[in-house]
């Protein structure tokens, strides 16, 4: 009797072994995209920083000419 | 014989040149304005765009391009590199390069123009003034402030 409680118990740890061990293989793969998207976002930041790093350099009060103001707010221009 | 195989060789060479010539269309072509020549053409407009950005005429959208936000102030003229032109000629000028822009570092960094243009929006909208309109996805231009 106590054999077959021992060997019950065995055979519930495995399982439970098997059920853990393939969910935190599912996590570690989780991961890996978010940490993707993070990098391309960074080096996407770095470029435009790179390629605009005029603006913080001129003071649009230098060369403003825009005109006078009339008309009314409105939606969509692209 | 020796004309015949002249006019063979000349033939061959004028293809080969027309081929090489044909080649260098399409890569300058597809190649578009230098990195160099785009910036250079932003730098001009910025003062400009800047400014009718801080009058409250034109402002960031989401989708990562310049939006007139008065009906009227289009007509306006402004000053860009002692040319003077409509506030409307300055945003396409300034979304054609936009758009160019885009292209080539989303070819550059293996991405998709879309990605390009939200991230160079946020970037926008961030840097943006507290009196500056910004056009956020299905909401009117509202003024940074009053953005909750």
């Amino acid at each position: 009797m106590r054999r077959i409680i021992s060997v019950s118990t065995m055979s519930l740890l495995v399982a439970a072994m098997g059920l853990v061990v393939p969910g935190c293989t599912q996590h570690t793969v989780e991961v890996k995209p978010i940490h993707l998207t993070v990098d391309i976002n960074l080096k996407v930041d770095r470029q435009l920083d790179n390629f605009f790093d005029f603006e913080e350099a001129i003071d649009p009060a230098d060369d403003q000419d825009a005109g006078d103001n009339s008309g009314s707010q409105t939606g969509d221009q692209q | 014989m020796m004309i015949r195989s002249f006019n063979a060789s000349s033939t061959f060479g004028f293809m080969l040149l027309a081929f090489i010539v044909a080649v260098g269309c399409c890569l300058t072509t597809a190649h578009g304005d230098s990195m160099d020549e785009l910036k250079q053409r932003f730098k001009e407009r910025y003062p400009a765009v800047a400014s009718l950005k801080t009058d409250g005429k034109v402002g960031e959208v989401h989708t990562g391009y310049l939006g007139l936000v008065e009906d009227g102030a289009g007509q306006n003229k402004v000053t860009v590199a002692g040319k003077e032109m409509s506030v409307a000629e300055l945003i396409v000028a300034e979304n054609a390069d936009r758009t160019k822009l885009y292209e080539q570092l989303a070819k550059q960094l293996d991405t998709t123009v879309e990605k390009i243009a939200q991230r160079n929006a946020i970037r926008n909208f961030e840097k943006a003034g507290p009196n500056e309109y910004l056009k956020l996805k299905n909401r009117p231009w509202t003024r940074k402030k009053d953005i909750k």
